[in-house]
């Protein structure tokens, strides 16, 4: 992905550039200097945990903690640039460096394309995108817009596919003070399996935000296409179908702000996933404590074990049953994944301090339940555990 | 002594509110906005005026008004303003208006440019630019 990424920007640099040159000399109406928007955003966070245990990060990657110890590595720091290259025409980029696995520092770039206003409302963008499904997937990296300490999304987010290449139409809709936002997607996703199993073809999305006084609502569809493969690289599907829809909400009710959410994935061959999320937070002038429980369930079948004898498809002659197993212990295949589910349950309390116009502080303790029944290799440990988090985080 | 500080703090406010005008240059074809045009384009939830074209919403930086007109026309403090623009401006959805240093530079850049919108105190409004909304 970085290698991708740099090439992405490479492109984008040379791109902006004729552009800049055909376009600045029309483009009379501001100086270059009040064309160009930059901002950052950065989190600085301390985790304890009281078991070996792997947690939901804020990049795309799982964080592992050891048992009674404290690690910062779920900190990261980002940065946007936006050049308004014409009144109509825009170029932005945005990136973020982060630790990964290794506690080595890695960048990525999460954000670049072009970006045209049509008037009406209407503005079509052309580039690498974030998969917008629930709305914490395109801002997980951004602490700060969030009431939490971590995001609640798993790290393979929209069933694995966390970006894309391609287009998107944006339509806003303003009625007196209610308004309904409409995200069209389409292109190529990025899927975390990319280089190995799962060889992604193209994806459609749709996201409706509507905005109240006091509520937002926000439904997502998505369907992708892909390409499965075995581990010895035969194609078990070369046109797999992968559907999932999202529904979140934000309620405030005088000082209370209740926020609840729901996703669900639907896929040929590979993972079903489910996640449901419900929050509540008091606001009391610059502090905010909040309470929060979340359930995740991601569904596995053994695709990797040929059909046992006698299998029934459904279009064949009737079978005999197929016979029984052996007695005994059933074969030592831990290092396979089952039938079954991988689950995480997970209780918070905690609260959010707003320091300053940009910046706060989060304190969160979080007991996590994890059951394993399909024998995932996570990377991460997959035990049951209590965390204490405090953060710094902010954005300019 | 509380009960003085709180009456002169609001007398401020008040006086703040009630001298706050929405001005635009004076050639612009607007001619007067409601509040929900005024919240919609600064809130940047449209980018264009009732006519149909298009809206450049402009202020000043750390100006003492710009608190009491984000609260007048949302409802948000300053912090809540900024976890509004935060999820907007990080998913590329919009960005809060230009900022200005010096009152100079926005009058100047407003008289020069018949969509750029902002607000400021009526004592400061010039021959070159016109009201377009009060605050009741």
């Amino acid at each position: 992905m970085p290698i991708r990424g740099v090439a992405l920007v490479k492109r984008l640099l040379i791109s902006t550039l004729l552009a800049l040159g055909c376009l600045i000399q029309s483009s009379t109406a501001e100086p270059w200097q009040e064309r160009l928007h930059s901002h950052a955003f950065y989190t600085l966070d301390f985790t304890y945990s009281d078991t070996d245990l792997g947690l939901v990060s804020n990049a795309l990657e799982s964080r592992s903690y050891e048992e009674d110890s404290g690690a910062l590595n779920n900190s990261l720091i980002g940065g946007q640039l936006e050049f308004q290259l014409s009144d109509n025409l825009s170029s932005f980029l945005q990136g973020k460096a982060f630790f990964d696995r290794d506690d080595d520092t890695k960048t990525t770039l999460d954000w670049a394309y072009f970006s045209y206003d049509f008037g009406d409302d209407i503005t079509i963008r052309g580039g690498q995108f974030l998969v917008p499904l629930l709305q914490g997937t395109e801002l997980r990296s951004i602490s700060y817009s969030r009431l939490w300490a971590r995001p609640l999304i798993p790290v393979d987010g929209a069933n694995g596919f966390h970006e894309h290449t391609g287009l998107e139409v944006l339509k806003h809709i303003q009625q007196g003070f209610n308004s309904w936002h409409i995200q069209l997607s389409t292109g190529k996703p990025a899927h975390k399996e990319e280089d190995g199993e799962i060889d992604s073809r193209n994806m459609q999305l749709m996201a409706v935000r509507y905005q109240a006084d006091n509520f937002w609502l926000r439904a997502a569809l998505l369907h992708g296409e892909f390409t499965v493969r075995d581990g010895d690289d035969e194609v078990l599907d070369d046109s797999a179908d992968v559907f999932m829809n999202a529904l979140e909400s934000e309620f405030t009710l005088g000082s209370y702000v209740l926020n609840l959410g729901y996703a669900s994935s639907d896929s040929d061959i590979t993972v079903n996933g489910s996640i449901y999320y419900a929050s509540l937070g008091l606001q009391m002038g610059h502090i905010t404590p909040f309470i929060y429980g979340s359930t995740s369930r991601e569904h596995y079948d053994n695709y990797n074990e040929p059909p046992p004898p006698g299998f029934d498809d459904g279009n064949g002659p009737e079978l005999p049953d197929p016979a029984p197993p052996p007695p005994g212990p059933p074969p030592d295949d831990d290092d396979r994944i089952r039938d079954g589910n991988y689950d995480v349950n997970s209780v918070a309390i905690g609260v959010r301090w707003h320091a300053g116009e940009g910046y706060g502080f989060k304190v969160q303790l979080e007991n996590i339940e994890q059951k394993n029944s399909a024998g995932v290799d996570t990377d991460d440990p997959t035990n049951d555990g209590n965390t204490l988090t405090i953060l710094f985080e902010g954005v300019f | 002594m509380k009960a003085c500080f709180l009456i002169i703090s609001l007398l401020i406010t008040m006086l703040s509110h009630s001298q706050m005008v929405v001005v635009m240059a004076k050639d612009s074809k607007i001619e007067n906005l409601d509040n929900q045009h005024v919240a919609n384009i600064f809130l940047t939830r449209t980018n264009r005026f009732p006519n149909g074209s298009k809206a450049i919403p402009i202020e000043l930086k750390n100006s003492e008004i710009r608190a009491i007109f984000y609260e007048e026309i949302s409802g948000k403090n300053p912090t809540q303003l900024m976890a509004y623009w935060t999820t907007l401006i990080f998913s590329g959805k919009g960005k809060p208006p230009k900022g200005y240093n010096n009152v100079g530079a926005l009058i100047t850049r407003l008289e020069n440019n018949p969509g750029c919108i902002s607000y400021m105190s009526q004592a400061q409004v010039t021959d070159e630019l016109k009201v377009v909304y009060r605050f009741p």
